[in-house]
């Protein structure tokens, strides 16, 4: 399985903000549907980097990888197999995943 | 007046000696939002006569952001404040928070960088609540002009050591979004209070700070609030201070909280943020530039 890396802030924006489209031109939304969900089905595996962004919002972040269970029909453990988040900040990893439990639980997507 | 009985008005300043920058940014977003509904003529006013009120409407960007004619030279940063220039818009924009903290900050002094980072989070999200809260899309929005729109104002107070954000919109409040978005037993349960106690206004924007750190079984939505309080404790001091309709709610570090009811309606709502600059700086910003 072929593995894609996708920088967030050299690939999609440096400032990335808000959770749909209509909340601005860098939403979580957009991120998820123009970069990792092709990643994911085109590469099987991806890593995403994090680092060099001004910040990152819960609602972008909860729509960008939440949003990739209940919209795009990933499991957790499906996900926890494929992705990889890289960050110095190990809180921001921490966050994301909680965002997918979180929603694979609400969900009974496991 | 304007978009009740169609109306000019003119908003006479002569008399005004002073005025908080919470107010002149409320004040900046009625009057652009009447001069959508009514025309560009539909509200004007008198310049004050105070030099130095008229000097802060001035540094605050206040007559920029309306279009109105500057009358006295002006520095752009005046001791002790530094303005962030009153800005308006209807999306979630991070370029901008990141040129406002070039702004008010300059070259010269550096953020640290969790804390620059703190301060675009805060930001955009407050950005993001107005996008996705405070404009539902099945209200009729009058005038349409106004769906998602924000305005933001601030300054860095060298005097008081202190960061301050302003952000508001015109929209339908926190009390309201909440009380349709989560039932009352819900809310209930996050104020910790008996079936029989009906929360206020002002319980209710309590009720939105604390938002997401129960499991609400619903999306992970609206945690704005709740994540610019969580700067405060990180940095070890300020405050967050929110009007929405009848209510008023403050949070101060150490996790102090106090509430009350205004006796008018604020349509909207008006968040100030301040934190303290020793938590934000990598070092000391100095002298007056």
């Amino acid at each position: 399985m072929k593995k894609s890396i996708i920088s967030v802030a050299q690939q999609f924006s440096r400032f990335p903000a808000g959770r749909v489209r209509t909340d601005g031109d860098f939403s979580g939304e957009r991120f998820r549907e123009e970069f990792i969900v092709p990643a994911l089905v085109d590469q099987g595996r991806v890593s995403i980097e994090l680092d060099g962004a001004a910040g990152y919002g819960s609602s972008f972040l909860e729509e960008a990888f939440g949003g990739l269970v209940r919209h795009n029909k990933f499991t957790e453990h499906e996900l926890r197999e494929r992705l990889t988040l890289v960050s110095k900040d190990q809180t921001l990893e921490h966050e994301i995943w909680s965002y997918i439990h979180d929603e694979s639980e609400r969900l009974g997507r496991k | 007046m304007v978009m009740k009985h169609r109306r000019r008005v003119r908003i006479i300043l002569d008399e005004v000696e002073d005025v908080r920058p919470s107010a002149l940014l409320y004040m900046a977003a009625v009057i652009m939002t009447s001069r959508a509904a009514g025309g560009s003529k539909a509200v004007d006013g008198t310049y004050p006569r105070s030099r130095k009120v008229e000097l802060l409407l001035q540094d605050a960007g206040f007559f920029r952001l309306l279009g109105v004619r500057h009358r006295v030279e002006s520095p752009i940063r005046r001791f002790p404040l530094d303005w962030i220039p009153h800005l308006c818009g209807n999306k979630s924009e991070g370029a901008r928070v990141e040129e406002l903290e070039r702004k008010i900050f300059g070259n010269t002094t550096s953020l640290a960088p969790a804390a620059s980072s703190s301060i675009y989070v805060g930001v955009t999200e407050a950005m993001t609540n107005v996008t996705q809260h405070a404009y539902p899309i099945d209200e009729n929005i009058n005038p349409p002009w106004l769906r998602h729109r924000w305005w933001l104002t601030g300054h860095v107070n060298r005097l008081r050591q202190e960061l301050l954000v302003i952000i508001c919109d015109l929209g339908i409040g926190i009390p309201k979004t909440l009380s349709q978005k989560f039932s009352m037993a819900q809310i209930r349960e996050w104020l910790s209070f008996l079936p029989s106690i009906d929360p206020r206004d002002a319980d209710l924007i309590r009720a939105a700070t604390i938002l997401g750190e129960t499991r609400t079984g619903k999306p992970n939505r609206g945690k704005g609030l709740k994540q610019m309080k969580g700067v405060i404790d990180q940095v070890g001091g300020g405050s967050l201070h929110v009007l929405s309709s009848y209510g008023d709610f403050t949070y101060s570090f150490p996790g102090r909280e106090s509430i009350a009811n205004l006796p008018e309606p604020l349509i909207g709502t008006l968040i100030e943020w301040r934190l303290p600059l020793s938590g934000l700086l990598s070092h000391d910003l100095g002298e007056p530039r």
